[in-house]
């Protein structure tokens, strides 16, 4: 398990490299550059700017110089955008709370989709499991732009229970978090679902049954665990795309995470920004689809990495 | 089964919205309420800096505004009134302008405001290390272009600080628009202890030092900036005792509207226009007859034209085109925006427009012209190209000119867009200059001076950096340079008077319309009333009727 480890943490560097240097070469490519305004920057203060940011130098010491410098001392540089705000200040100050809510968002989803899952694979074809399975379906058919304005219309602007949007307050993260959880309880019910009725027809199940053992241990301690691992698989995956594409649910509540950035960054050609926000969604996916292995491991005692 | 279930959920989502319709909600009711404290809560974006010495955008001005002040400044009607100069002289020549600063002026850490600060800030300005985008402005300054093109060192700019309160200015050559500069942000003073102890970070809430009537008691990046009134501040005390400038991402007007109705927000903001799907709602809306207000803009939206191609070079087509377009209608029924018809190019508040001298919207007239100029009912007349930066708005007065160039002149027109920033850098490339014909543009003032519009958009030397549309004219160029150094006022809008004539005759780009700001404002806020230029949050008149 250790060499394993080590291994797959050591394979994130390629994966690393590879993620910066497309971002730097698509950076490059792209035309247009952060001193494109709409009312002219002079020749002579463009100069400056370049100067002051190091966009005068070649395009390959610029690659150089800012890999070192993101090895070596951790700086992702300055923020061409927000002058006097550095992209290690912007990524200290909203990476958390995108994390916040989309980890709020998958706990709320996992608990609402397995439960949804557990009970309509125990009442299989009755109106629950059918009511459950049209949730499933309508929250993976309908996106978070259409569900997230309609949750403000209902109860924000009509019956005022809640904030429009904002953060900080417990309140205001109901709406926001509501939204982004609707997509994996749909699917996780699914799953949970599936995998429940395959796991209640196994040949264990009907053992434990005859043993005699009690109904909610064999659903517990039996049935849930092994129906969960093809769940987790899901869910690891699921939680590094709510964290990282939770941008839109950001947007429509005014959610100050990192989500905006992956828009602005570009559109203003903040280099810096757009790289260090690239990186670091790039490292938080990696680093989630290795705890989802390790987790196999734990889950599954047939499962070993040696 | 299935099918029940979700019919069933449907109708669910829908009788909850129409209860709440029905209800008409208790924040719809709350809403209207007036507060009982002296607070202001207006929504922002995150601005990208508040040092005025480095700012270029509204969001970021519109914060610096109420934090900073300079020496002078105009009211709408075009005078001149002092701010932290009491008084100033200006000699025979035009040359040396002598500022006399008030007693008592303090910065909000309890620093005197000196002439000193004023002399630093313009230094470091101009200094090419500062990496300032409006150096250019301080340009008329003794010595500003060597230091700032050629590297010159930027102690010899020609700004000296006499005594505390004495400051002495030399100008490379007289500029009759020198205190319509000198009133802008790039020449307030700045807190040189606070910027040398903290470097880039001295805008930050904890460690900013500003001179103006507000002051930054908190900013939360990306949340809000929490604004107080300054005690230590020389003038009129506001009336507001707080503002809170919550900060929204780009591009979110339907949430800042929703915050409005709920609520939260007290008033809207000039930087961005209404969604126009929410505005129309808006105003068709009773409630909200005495809440929503337009309020004029020292802005024109046009359409540049490419003179460098010969089709487009005979001033009956380019007028024929412009005659062509109805306007009222093309803002009223098609864009859905607020905003004032515009025949001519410079706005309401531009010392020597003459509006009258510009030919009126008249589609038989543009059917004449032309025919005159060899193209009748558009024969022979090529494709134009019409080029827009991605944007609903601007794509949705690209289909408008196609159509109504077909249907009123038989003209063809192909819809081109891009990205903003690849439309921006499109502008000075082989793609506009040499395949291009239209383009959609505009121009707000800096500063309500003739010389922002004139010298800095039309005159021949300034174009290939601004509109680059191709049109010189050297009688235009002489006046307007005469212009600017004309220090007798009468003289000077006169100059530029004749200057108009020309751009009027020669119909160089076509005018849509003058911007206006249209914002939301609940009742109990009093003297919202935005700035011309710029679209300034007034907040030093804002008063709350409180309960």
């Amino acid at each position: 398990m250790g060499r394993y480890l080590l291994r797959r943490v050591l394979l994130l560097i390629p994966i690393w490299l590879a993620v910066y240097t497309l971002t730097f070469a698509l950076m490059q490519a792209t035309p247009g550059g952060p001193w494109d305004r709409e009312k002219p920057v002079p020749r002579e203060v463009r100069e400056a700017l370049d100067r002051k940011y190091g966009l005068d130098r070649p395009v390959w010491q610029q690659y150089l110089d800012y890999l070192a410098s993101v090895v070596t001392r951790f700086d992702f540089g300055p923020s061409y955008t927000s002058r006097g705000r550095t992209v290690n200040d912007i990524l200290a100050d909203f990476f958390p709370v995108s994390l916040t809510l989309g980890l709020l968002a998958m706990a709320v989803g996992t608990t609402l989709g397995v439960t949804l899952g557990v009970v309509s694979a125990l009442r299989h074809n009755t109106w629950i499991d059918y009511l459950a399975m049209a949730f499933a379906i309508g929250g993976v058919s309908v996106p978070a732009f259409v569900v997230g304005p309609l949750l403000v219309i209902v109860f924000a602007l009509g019956l005022g229970w809640l904030p429009t949007q904002g953060w900080g307050r417990p309140e205001q993260a109901v709406l926001p978090v509501l939204t982004l959880a609707l997509l994996p309880a749909a699917l996780l019910a699914r799953y949970t679902r599936a995998a429940m009725l395959e796991v209640l027809r196994a040949d264990y199940i009907r053992t434990a049954r005859a043993k005699g053992l009690p109904g909610r241990l064999v659903l517990l301690r039996h049935a849930l665990r092994n129906a969960l691992i093809p769940v987790v698989t899901v869910a690891g995956v699921l939680l590094g795309t709510i964290i990282t594409g939770s941008f839109y649910v950001e947007f429509v509540f005014n959610v100050p995470g990192l989500g905006r950035y992956f828009v602005t960054a570009v559109t203003n050609r903040d280099y810096p920004v757009l790289m260090g926000v690239t990186l670091l969604f790039a490292t938080a996916v990696a680093v989630m689809n290795l705890l989802v292995d390790v987790l196999y491991a734990y889950l599954d005692p047939r499962i070993r990495y040696d | 089964m299935l099918a029940l279930s979700c019919r069933l959920a449907i109708g669910l989502v829908l009788a909850a919205m129409v209860v709440a319709a029905c209800r008409g909600g208790p924040s719809a009711r709350d809403a209207t309420q007036a507060p009982s404290e002296q607070v202001l809560r207006v929504p922002t974006t995150e601005p990208p800096t508040l040092d005025p010495g480095l700012a270029t955008d509204h969001t970021s001005l519109d914060i610096i505004w109420q934090l900073f002040e300079g020496l002078v400044a105009f009211d709408d009607q075009g005078n001149v009134y002092g701010v932290e100069a009491e008084r100033w002289t200006v000699s025979d020549d035009g040359r040396t302008y002598t500022f006399q600063l008030r007693d008592g002026l303090r910065w909000s850490d309890g620093h005197p405001v000196t002439a000193a600060d004023y002399e630093y800030a313009w230094k470091r300005n101009i200094a090419p290390a500062t990496a300032s985008d409006y150096a250019n402005v301080l340009y008329p300054v003794l010595n500003a272009q060597r230091i700032h093109k050629e590297g010159a060192d930027p102690s010899t700019l020609g700004v000296r600080a006499v005594d505390d309160r004495t400051l002495v200015v030399q100008l490379e050559q007289p500029a009759a628009y020198f205190l319509r500069l000198a009133a802008t942000w790039t020449y307030y003073p700045l807190p040189r202890w606070a910027i040398e102890r903290h470097g880039d970070r001295w805008t930050e809430a904890e460690n900013i030092v500003t001179n103006g009537p507000f002051k930054l008691q908190a900013w939360r990046h990306n949340q809000e900036l929490v604004l107080v009134r300054n005690d230590t501040y020389w003038g009129p005390r506001p009336t507001l005792e707080r503002a809170i400038f919550k900060v929204f991402p780009e591009g979110a007007e339907e949430q800042w509207v929703a915050a409005y109705e709920a609520g939260e927000l007290d008033a809207t903001t000039t930087n961005t226009p209404l969604p126009p799907a929410q505005a129309d709602r808006l105003r068709s809306d009773p409630r909200y007859q005495n809440e929503i207000r337009r309020f004029p803009a020292s802005a024109t939206r046009f359409i540049v034209v490419n003179h460098r191609r010969p089709y487009l070079r005979d001033p009956r087509v380019r007028q024929a085109l412009g005659l062509a377009i109805d306007r009222e209608r093309l803002l009223n029924d098609v864009l859905r925006r607020a905003g004032k018809p515009a025949t001519s190019l410079q706005p309401e508040g531009i010392a020597g427009r003459k509006p009258d001298l510009w030919p009126t919207e008249n589609v038989q007239r543009a059917r004449e012209l032309l025919a005159e100029a060899g193209y009748p009912n558009g024969q022979g007349f090529p494709e134009l190209t019409f080029t827009y930066n991605t944007a609903d708005v601007w794509k949705t007065l690209g289909q408008y000119l196609q159509q109504r160039w077909k249907e009123t002149l038989n003209i063809n027109v192909r819809l081109d867009n891009m990205e903003w920033k690849v439309f921006l850098k499109w502008r000075y490339e082989p793609g506009w200059t040499a395949q291009g014909d239209l383009y959609r543009g505009g121009w707000v003032s800096d500063f309500e001076d003739p010389y922002n519009w004139y010298n800095t958009l039309w005159d021949s030397a300034e174009d290939p950096t601004q509109f680059n549309g191709g049109w010189g004219n050297r009688e235009y160029d002489a006046l307007v340079r005469r212009a600017r150094a004309e220090l007798d006022p009468a003289a000077r809008v006169a100059l530029y008077e004749q200057a108009e004539a020309l751009l009027a005759r020669d119909y160089i780009h076509i005018p849509l319309f003058y911007d206006q700001y249209e914002v939301l404002v609940k009742p109990y806020v009093q003297n919202f009333v935005p700035s011309r230029v710029l679209g300034e949050t007034p907040l030093t008149k804002i008063a709350i009727a409180t309960r």
